[in-house]
């Protein structure tokens, strides 16, 4: 595809490495939207999220001479990996101190998504009657299945990075896509079967 | 062209070119998946999935500008070039830092027991006294009668200092899980740290919760704004639903969160939180030495970074404006209110509390 060298991830990385600070700095510029948006996943509070980033960011520039270096493609699952972790051990305190204002849907506050589309998306009524209700399926869905499509079909990951963000391994990946696309694909057959029997039976 | 008969729906779903057809069809991929399925009829499951999956795969994600993004980069790399300042002497000074504790614990110790011994009998106070309550339930009350604030000593070993016209109530050992005080009026707490236990002081409409920090809790009850003001340390403060606010049916749900010299204020009137500086900001850096606000040209950038590591309050200016500016001041004895007002008319320019940060305006030096 294209490649610009002013732009290449492992180039910032190996310069930021080397203590060049704006380099760190274009690195966040580039992955700011990503990181905010998945982060928003797990805690709603976007300043929350946003004073997270700016812990990751300094923490890297501290560590910065015990890093690894890493390929391009590895720049942005490492970001995500970091603010997951950070996020995972805040909601883990949270759970342990029982904040009392959060507790009330503690269940839900961890990697949280809503899949169900807005009107606009969809302009044919008909299409956008069946992808609302998949899209409600999808939203029954465990978190762990919600987390690794988003992942997958959001951000465009692949199973290996994946497998890293979620530090599960890589074929539990892949059950977990197999397992989830089975499920679905009966539960709107079944539907489907169930629908038609319902017209048949009204006409 | 990948071989798409070997497709499943994950690759379908991953696929740009299925991926354009679904989401903006045009008359040439339209075309060509029509031809393709005709060809495939088998397979028409597996695409007609992948279709409805991206079709409901839209979610609603924050908006982000561009202003945004700059603002918070620029705020990471201040923070690190104020680090970059901090770093050689923190990693030297650790050890350092240890051995004095040590030395100084020791000495403590040493005076503590000398005390001991020496102290007068028992009963022999002198001065004002709290008024001490032993409730029946095994609760402890303190109330300060008296015009100065008095000391309590709580279970855990914190310290609430007690203004005039308050009362504190605790139990007489704390549970397992939290330590829990009640406050009316105004207390200075100094809380032993436990992270195992927090630390919660509910007063009037709202709880602050703390692992160990020292912080102001201000909820007279005649006042019509409660505020938490922090010394030290990291404190969280929320709104607890009572009678008298959940009727209104708006409290602010907002955790807030609180670093040394930011203080929230909790209006009673409209249940909202709203954070800022506390009135006199204390230096919190305790490796800040007088003259480190002596500036003589010094580009203010840097005076505005000393400030940020002396105060623990975050900064926010806009550095390419401020290049040109440069300061020669000698300031000490001012407040940092008073000594910030100094450096902004030095290079006309005006400062304003936002959120608890200090936000620079200026039209640049030139």
């Amino acid at each position: 595809m294209h490649s610009n060298t002013v732009d290449d991830d492992a180039l910032l990385w190996h310069q930021f490495q080397q203590g060049d600070s704006a380099s760190l700095g274009k690195l966040m510029t580039k992955h700011y939207t990503a990181l905010i948006h998945y982060g928003t996943k797990f805690n709603r509070n976007t300043d929350f999220i946003r004073d997270c980033m700016q812990d990751i960011f300094v923490e890297l520039w501290n560590r910065r001479a015990t890093l690894s270096s890493l390929s391009t493609a590895q720049v942005r699952p490492y970001l995500m990996t970091m603010l997951r972790r950070l996020l995972h051990q805040h909601y883990l305190d949270q759970q342990r101190y029982d904040f009392q204002p959060i507790s009330e849907d503690s269940d839900t506050s961890f990697f949280d998504i809503s899949f169900s589309p807005e009107d606009q998306f969809i302009s044919n009524e008909n299409l956008h009657q069946h992808a609302n209700r998949v899209g409600q399926l999808l939203d029954k869905l465990p978190r762990r299945a919600k987390e690794a499509i988003y992942l997958r079909f959001y951000e465009n990951l692949d199973r290996s990075s994946i497998a890293q963000i979620m530090g599960i391994s890589e074929q539990s990946v892949s059950n977990l896509f197999q397992t989830t696309f089975r499920q679905l694909r009966q539960q709107i057959n079944t539907e489907f079967f169930w629908l038609c029997l319902l017209l048949f039976y009204w006409l | 062209m990948p071989d798409y008969v070997t497709f499943t729906t994950e690759d379908f779903l991953a696929d740009p070119f299925f991926q354009g057809w679904v989401r903006n069809p045009t008359a040439a991929n339209e075309a060509f998946w029509q031809e393709w399925l005709t060809q495939h009829p088998e397979r028409m499951d597996e695409v007609k999935l992948a279709r409805q999956l991206l079709l409901s795969l839209q979610t609603e994600q924050p908006v982000i500008s561009p202003e945004q993004i700059q603002e918070d980069v620029q705020r990471m790399l201040q923070k690190i070039s104020v680090q970059n300042h901090r770093q050689p002497f923190q990693t030297v000074s650790r050890t350092n830092n240890i051995r004095w504790l040590a030395i100084a614990a020791t000495v403590l110790l040493l005076l503590g027991i000398g005390w001991w011994f020496t102290r007068p009998e028992n009963g022999a106070v002198i001065g004002p006294q709290l008024t001490s309550v032993q409730k029946s339930d095994g609760m402890q009350e303190q109330r300060n009668d008296t015009q100065q604030p008095l000391r309590v000593s709580l279970p855990d070993g914190s310290v609430a200092t007690l203004s005039p016209r308050s009362v504190l109530t605790y139990p007489a050992v704390f549970s397992d899980s939290s330590r829990e005080v009640n406050l009316v009026g105004e207390a200075f707490f100094e809380v032993t740290r436990n992270p195992d236990k927090p630390f919660l002081v509910y007063a009037d409409q709202i709880v602050t919760r703390v692992l160990g920090t020292s912080f102001r809790v201000s909820a007279y009850p005649q006042q019509q704004q409660l505020t938490v003001a922090v010394r030290t340390g990291k404190v969280a403060v929320y709104a607890r639903a009572t009678s008298e606010n959940t009727h209104k049916g708006v409290v602010d749900k907002r955790i807030i969160s609180l670093t040394p010299n930011q203080q929230v204020n909790f209006s009673k009137a409209d249940a909202a939180f709203r954070k800022t500086l506390v009135e006199k900001p204390a230096v919190i850096d305790q490796t800040v030495k007088i003259n480190d606000f002596d500036f003589d040209e010094t580009p203010v950038s840097d005076v505005l970074q000393r400030f940020e590591k002396a105060y623990g309050i975050d900064i926010i200016y806009d550095s390419d404006l401020l290049r040109d500016c440069a300061l020669t001041a000698s300031l000490a004895d001012e407040t940092m209110t008073e000594k910030l007002a100094i450096v902004c008319k030095g290079i006309g320019a005006t400062y304003e509390i936002i959120d608890g940060k200090i936000v620079i305006h200026s039209t640049g030096c030139r």
